[in-house]
């Protein structure tokens, strides 16, 4: 975990000078004449992004002084699960990505076949069969039972 | 009389049909998650949310409810059967439970854990249904002042819900405030790192939040490291589920203990059942005369924590339920999918909703008996559905998960934050940043900002208002010795440990 602490520390730092620099560009100059109370909109974002800063940092110093593991070893899968872990979030991002074009039923049908086919790589015929089930199950569920507007391609469904 | 009154009406909510109905289908789902390792109740209630927008949110909180208390139940059995605790909350059960079903003893240890789940559940549902009324009308008199000393505390809480490291837990929560500032400023109306997308306005969503953490990255990790699937060769016989007369009687102190233990951790904000399991099992050993024995398969190592998580589960709701301040990961999830569905919590809930409140009450009575039934005589069924496949649950999660939070508000760009928490929730994981305090924080944050703005607005810009009020006062003395003192322990286990390193 020290390796990968101080990379993620690094990178909450910069999320959090981000945050810093975008609530400063929040605040309003009071108008004149009138008193304010209140903090203004830029008051909690700032302040969570000072901590934040500081937390990171202390992160960091906190990796710095642990002694160094004798085998430190990578927290991400490698190869095939990898591959996996991948191809879920690509095809899950496809399938927001064409789904108002596909139309709720070709494209949940498509997702889960992808998934269980190449994600968990089960066989073609139970694949087939899961997606089908599923899609028009969950079709039936929400857009027939609950009158859910779900999206339709150019050939209505 | 008056709490009697308010029961009573509560039963008549819940008995309704349809809400009974409701309330077995959400132990059901509790049961089967807490089964099935790999799945946790955030994750499960947090999918039903969407799923729910159609029912009224009595029935839905009941569902959700029962999902929540019901995987305290069912976690139980593979932690016993298999050694592989299917919740955080009976990790603890795993020490003596595996053991005795190593000797032969599985089924007066199942029996036991079903039945001290349920004796220390009722007896929490009882204590809460006494103390909520009173609690309640404490915290009618909160002005501004108090909430913010209130919901000031569960903030401060976050740290008792950090696990291993403290500055990752307190980094999760700042990052769930942050995440709470994003859209229109209550007060003023500015927008606020929205980045001119007027879908932002709103916030990013409590529940595209929480789905995208709890649900889509769970399964990428379980695509990670599949739970194994394993084969069951157990005699359940009903018979053989009976603890017998010494069962009995060893298990007796430790479930009355389990039970008080479990109430009172669970229902300080930040407790829960999982704290609940842990400090209950270390008591009982240090109360037992044989206190060597335990790990190696004692029924009261299986009583305690069984008792005091399910205890904990259920004392869980008094400070959500009364104070609008919620205790755990999941009641967090639970109160922010309440205000999807449109109330509000707080004090005045229990005034202005007085089904919902109650109706949850009486659900929870009915809820117990239920599960007892469900994990007794049916036990065989959930120990085959460990045989389903992980293979076909994980894509059908996804599925699920897509078709609810489009459901919400018909467009594709809540998906893309599913999406987008989905791989933040993973690194998370990955990174091991405890989840939990992110949405604690996320539901938290807009009441900690309205009720400091209208403090500070009420003593015209004078922060010692919240020093100066008889409540509000011991409410932020308290957080911040806790705040300070969870930091001191901290930094003092840091340096016992850098000590031994040198020595």
């Amino acid at each position: 975990m020290k390796k990968a602490d101080r990379f993620i520390g690094i990178f909450v730092l910069l999320f959090s000078l981000l945050v810093i620099e975008e609530s400063w560009r929040l605040h309003e100059p009071v108008m004149a004449g009138r008193i304010s109370y209140e903090p203004g909109a830029e008051f909690l974002p700032l302040w969570a992004g000072i901590l934040l800063a500081i937390l990171s940092l202390l992160l960091m110093i906190g990796a710095a002084r642990r002694p160094d593991e004798p085998h430190p070893k990578s927290i991400f899968p490698r190869g095939w699960v990898l591959a996996s872990v991948v191809l879920l979030m690509v095809s899950l991002a496809a399938y927001i990505f064409f789904l108002d074009v596909l139309g709720y039923l070709t494209g949940t049908f498509l997702l889960v076949l992808c998934l269980m086919r190449a994600v968990m790589r089960t066989t073609w015929k139970s694949a087939l069969l899961v997606s089908l089930l599923a899609s028009v199950s969950l079709y039936t569920i929400f857009h027939v039972l609950l009158n859910v507007n779900l999206p339709k391609n150019m050939f209505g469904f | 009389m008056d709490t009697l009154h308010s029961l009573f009406l509560g039963f008549q909510v819940a008995c309704q049909p349809y809400n009974l109905l409701f309330c077995l289908l959400g132990c059901f789902l509790g049961t089967l998650i807490g089964v099935l390792p790999g799945i946790g109740p955030a994750a499960g209630v947090t999918i039903l949310i969407p799923l729910t927008y159609g029912l009224s949110p009595v029935t839905a909180l009941i569902t959700m409810s029962g999902i929540y208390y019901g995987a305290t139940y069912g976690g139980s059995t593979t932690s016993i059967l298999l050694n592989v605790p299917g919740e955080a909350s009976s990790v603890v059960t795993c020490l003596d439970g595996y053991q005795m079903a190593r000797k032969g003893r599985a089924g007066p240890a199942l029996g036991m854990s079903a039945f001290a789940s349920f004796i220390a559940g009722s007896f929490a549902i009882v204590l809460l249904t006494f103390t909520a009324a009173p609690l309640v009308n404490v915290a009618l008199a909160f002005g501004p002042p108090e909430y913010f000393a209130l919901t000031f505390m569960g903030l401060t809480m976050v740290t008792s819900l950090a696990g291993d490291s403290l500055v990752k837990g307190l980094m999760s929560g700042t990052f769930g405030i942050i995440l709470a500032c994003v859209g229109a400023d209550v007060v003023s109306g500015t927008a606020r790192f929205t980045y001119g997308q007027i879908y932002l306005l709103d916030g990013f969503g409590f529940v595209n939040i929480a789905v995208g953490l709890f649900a889509v990255s769970e399964v990428m990790i379980n695509i990670e490291a599949p739970a194994s699937e394993v084969f069951i060769k157990a005699g359940l016989k009903l018979r053989e589920l009976f603890p017998n007369l010494q069962d009995w009687k060893d298990s007796f102190g430790a479930l009355w203990r389990g039970s008080i233990i479990g109430f009172m951790v669970g229902s300080l904000p930040g407790g829960g059942a999982v704290v609940a399991s842990f400090i209950a099992y270390t008591v009982e050993k240090k109360y037992s005369k044989h206190p060597e024995k335990f790990g190696t398969g004692v029924i009261e190592g299986v009583a305690a924590p069984e008792g005091a998580n399910n205890s904990g589960a259920q004392a869980a709701f008094l400070p959500m339920l009364t104070l609008g301040i919620p205790g755990s990961g999941v009641t967090a999830i639970l109160l922010g999918a309440l205000v999807v569905h449109g109330v509000r919590p707080g004090p005045m809930l229990m005034q202005t909703n007085p089904d919902l409140v109650w109706g949850l009450i009486a659900s929870m009575y009915i809820g117990n008996i239920m599960l007892v039934i469900l994990n007794l005589p049916l036990i065989g069924i959930w120990v085959s559905f460990l045989r389903v496949p992980y293979k076909i649950i994980m894509p059908l999660i996804i599925a699920i998960c897509t078709v609810g939070i489009y459901a919400t508000e018909n467009n594709t760009f809540d998906l893309w934050i599913m999406f987008g928490f989905g791989i933040v929730g993973y690194m998370m994981r990955k990174f091991e940043f405890p989840l939990a305090p992110v949405v604690l924080a996320v539901v938290l944050t807009p009441l900690v900002e309205n009720s400091l703005k209208q403090s500070l607005i009420m003593s015209q810009g004078n922060p010692l208002i919240f020093f100066m009020r008889p409540i509000s006062a011991p409410l932020m003395i308290f957080s911040l010795i806790f705040l300070f003192a969870s930091l001191y322990s901290a930094l003092w286990r840091k340096l016992i440990e850098v000590g031994k390193a040198d020595a």
